[in-house]
């Protein structure tokens, strides 16, 4: 796994003349844009896949689940990091699933209550949102050592990797799917088979098949751009 | 580090406690808000059955409902309920269709017969508010995966299906979830429902396949299906099956009271505010 190198416990020792470290110093903004392309959630360390396939069909419902999985991996970073000193490894693990279950019932009613159509679209992947590894995944790796700070960093980064990713896939699944972004309709209906036309929806997309491949495929671009070499 | 044992149990619990009563509190106070928002899902839904809902604001929908529907509740002998069996009042909006279901089968599993609390919505006519241009009924019933329910919107004088409304918890997207398509539904327009001639219910076929016309009288009872879902399709026609036996006592009571009458308000589409049709 590729997550030794931003696991830096730096209990940074106070030497009098050492200046504080800026709130968005070099090492803290790696924190935030690493997992934006080298060190991507989904697409480097594979993690998050499932949700990355089931809610991606359209965009409205992807940009929400990406900002509740967001909000609630940058929350638990925090809390967990707050609370790390204290927390008993016996029960460590047990603990952090409490927190990230408990920031998801939160997301849910708060779906309910503000965004009750998309609530309806989004249903069970919400509550999908703690089997997300990704959010474990970097409680366990990072939030556990690091301070608060530095944990809603990592927490950004991660949360906004896999943002991107998965609305990158919803932009092609709902356009050749459906011919539609955000449900508005960008495919013109004259141009379809039903309307006289020649274009008709392409039906995989809207399977998790389509899903699957269109991240392969963004894989692929990825690591061309990268220059990934295979060990 | 190695901590006391009890240090462990007093951490847990607090972090229980915390956690749950964060969440009991955050509940609290957004449960009144929840509750409106399934409330007006519930009329939009029951409207959308008879005509196109333009409007999206939740106190305009509340406007139009209360101006277009009147609404009652019966039991399988077609008498008005107004009492349940613990002697509360009964409000249609209320009546968890889904629990009604559930217990009619549990007692049939068991050979009984048991109540059932049927919630009946009236759509009043635009043009003359005595006139009744649409009976709307709920149906619950299950889809291949889990439950499907919506409602079912017969005319005035229940000679034809007006219009459905579906919904489903978890069919497959793009096969059996199509029956929340506006386009499937819209194969019900105009279907049949009480044959008057023979004092009985039309019994819908979903036919299946796709793509076959059905038109003219000895037609009208047949509807076109979707490919690839007759699974689903088959406990859509089973459910409007159902609910046509349940509410047939009401039906045959009702059409014989408004037998003669020939006026019929035109029926017209409520238009409110953009032209943005609610889901």
């Amino acid at each position: 796994m590729s997550t030794e190198t931003t696991v830096e416990v730096t209990e940074e020792k106070v030497v009098a003349k050492e200046p504080k470290e800026g709130l968005l110093s070099k090492r803290r903004r790696k924190f935030v844009t690493d997992p934006l392309d080298d060190d991507n959630p989904v697409t480097v360390q594979v993690l998050g896949i499932c949700s990355a396939l089931a809610v991606t069909v359209q965009m409205k419902p992807t940009f929400v689940m990406a900002v509740s999985v967001v909000a609630v991996i940058v929350f638990s970073n925090l809390i967990i990091s707050m609370m790390r000193k204290a927390i008993p490894s016996q029960v460590r693990i047990i603990v952090q699933l409490a927190v990230v279950a408990g920031l998801v019932a939160l997301v849910d009613i708060m779906l309910k209550a503000f965004v009750y159509d998309v609530s309806k679209q989004l249903s069970v992947f919400v509550g999908l949102i703690i089997t997300n590894c990704i959010v474990m995944g970097r409680l366990e790796a990072f939030a556990m050592g690091n301070k608060p700070w530095d944990s809603v960093l990592d927490g950004l980064g991660s949360g906004f990797g896999y943002s991107w990713i998965i609305l990158a896939v919803a932009f092609f699944r709902e356009l050749f799917g459906a011919g539609t972004l955000f449900g508005a309709r960008v495919i013109p209906q004259d141009i379809y088979i039903k309307n006289g036309g020649f274009y008709t929806d392409n039906s995989i997309m809207v399977s998790p098949i389509g899903a699957f491949v269109i991240l392969g495929l963004i894989i692929w671009v990825q690591r061309t751009y990268n220059g990934y070499v295979e060990e | 580090m190695q901590r006391s044992n009890s240090y462990t149990i007093i951490f847990s619990l607090v972090v229980c406690v915390l956690i749950g009563g964060a969440l009991a509190l955050v509940n609290e106070l957004l449960k009144d808000r929840i509750a409106a928002n399934k409330a007006n899902e519930t009329r939009v839904n029951i409207m959308s059955a008879v005509t196109v809902v333009s409007a999206s604001d939740p106190k305009e929908i509340e406007k139009l409902y209360k101006k277009n529907i009147e609404s009652y509740v019966i039991n399988n002998k077609g008498e008005r309920v107004t009492e349940d069996a613990d002697g509360k009042p009964v409000v249609a909006e209320e009546i968890n269709v889904k629990k009604q279901y559930k217990a009619m089968k549990d007692a049939k599993k068991l050979g009984q017969e048991v109540d059932m609390l049927l919630p009946v919505f009236k759509f009043r006519s635009e043009l003359d508010s005595t006139q009744t241009e649409a009976y709307i009924f709920p149906v619950y019933g299950a889809g291949l995966w889990d439950a499907v329910w919506g409602y079912v919107a017969v005319s005035g004088d229940f000679k034809t299906v007006k219009g459905v409304v579906f919904d489903h918890t978890g069919e497959t997207p793009g096969l059996g979830a199509r029956i929340t398509d506006k386009e499937f539904q819209a194969r019900f327009a105009g279907k049949g429902f009480l044959n008057t001639e023979k004092r009985e219910l039309y019994s819908l076929d979903i036919v299946k396949g796709e793509g076959n016309v059905f038109e003219g009288d000895d037609n009208i009872y047949k509807v076109d299906g979707l490919s690839g879902a007759s699974m689903t399709t088959n406990g859509v026609e089973k459910m409007i099956s159902d609910y046509f036996g349940f509410y047939k006592a009401f039906v045959m009571e009702e059409s014989l009271k408004s037998g003669d009458d020939e006026k019929k308000g035109t029926p017209s589409d409520i238009d409110v505010g953009n032209m943005v049709s609610v889901q």
